[in-house]
């Protein structure tokens, strides 16, 4: 986890080195998502952070999900890295990958709790200089609370700030 | 890592069960989770075994955690020879006459809760029967699966315990087991 955090702000260090104006570092998104093993389906918005500012490839990403399925509400709480490359053009690659804590709610038993990595790969779309879409195929594998494979397909629309 | 690739690894082997076919377990040593689905309510499902010894085991019958099969709770019986006589009314509620000096342990799952656990792997909510442990007689024996309020919906069967490695066979119908 030392490592990981050590690569991270070595990401992040060099992309501020590289920042242009700076001016917008910050971007909400919000995705409709639908998650395929454990079927459900609902919104995860996330807010990414840009240290270096515009034109910059990294930035640190939060997202809470609110999912709910025929026998479950589900709600995945996410912290982790994205890059998004090529942000001079309107189609922009994108991958990241990070940690996420999962929440599954039934009425008769205690909420369900499990932890592990993240992993997303998409494309980005930008429509104006504030204004993007994302198409994202996001994976997750979970190793602390009962193990398990998921994923699931991403569709979000984001404003630059 | 490698506990973990192991924990998904080897989980229960999946088999999608038919009504009117007896399904033979090749490998009753092994653990199995068995689905089916009752369409009309009136279907009877059938698992075969032969056991060399006598072979103690937990049996659960399981649905899933919806709204609409709130209502479903399906049966399950383990009918054989050598097995204790059910009583009369367990013996009323069997989808099917007993054969000659063939005895039964029947869970009719009509306590008034129902134990729900959540399936880590296809991520799903179950109502549950709750694990059963019982003795397998040696020589052949049969679980039976029917539903007594005649009540539609998929349920699933968990027999065993060891892991026999057949997890692969959740790609051949990942569908049914998974929605």
């Amino acid at each position: 986890m030392r490592t990981d955090a050590a690569v991270c702000c070595v990401l992040l260090t060099a992309a501020s080195a590289h920042a242009d104006s700076g001016s917008s570092r910050f971007e909400l998104n919000v995705a409709a998502e639908v998650t395929l093993v454990g079927l459900t389906a609902g919104v995860r918005p996330e807010l990414l952070f840009r240290p270096g500012g515009d034109g910059t490839v990294s930035s640190l990403r939060l997202a809470v999900g609110v999912l709910a399925g025929p026998d479950q509400l589900f709600v995945p709480l996410s912290f982790g890295y994205r890059a998004q490359f090529r942000q001079a053009d309107v189609v922009q690659p994108l991958v990241g990958l990070g940690v996420e804590l999962q929440h599954r709610f039934v009425p008769d038993l205690a909420p369900v709790r499990q932890f592990g990595a993240y992993l997303e790969l998409g494309l980005g779309f930008a429509v104006t200089s504030h204004l993007g879409l994302q198409v994202i195929l996001g994976a997750d594998l979970m190793v602390l609370g009962g193990p398990g494979f998921g994923f699931g397909p991403r569709l979000g629309v984001g404003w630059r700030f | 890592m490698t506990s973990l690739i192991l924990a998904l690894a080897l989980a229960h082997t999946p088999a999608h069960v038919l009504p009117g076919v007896p399904f033979a377990l090749d490998k009753p040593q092994f653990s199995y989770a068995l689905f089916g689905e009752f369409v009309t309510g009136e279907e009877r499902f059938v698992i075969t075994l032969e056991h060399p010894t006598r072979f103690g085991t937990p049996v659960e019958l399981f649905v899933p955690h919806r709204a609409e099969l709130i209502e479903h709770r399906p049966a399950w019986a383990l009918v054989g020879p050598g097995l204790p006589a059910p009583t009369a009314a367990e013996r009323a509620a069997l989808p099917a006459p007993l054969p000659d000096r063939w005895g039964a342990v029947v869970e009719l799952d009509a306590g008034a809760t129902r134990a729900v656990f959540f399936e880590s792997v296809m991520r799903r909510f179950f109502w549950s029967t709750g694990p059963l442990a019982v003795v397998f007689p040696a020589g052949p024996s049969e679980l039976w699966v029917w539903s007594p309020r005649h009540t539609a919906g998929k349920f699933g069967l968990g027999y065993g315990v060891e892991e026999g490695g057949g997890y692969t066979d959740a790609f051949k119908d990942w569908s049914f087991y998974a929605y």
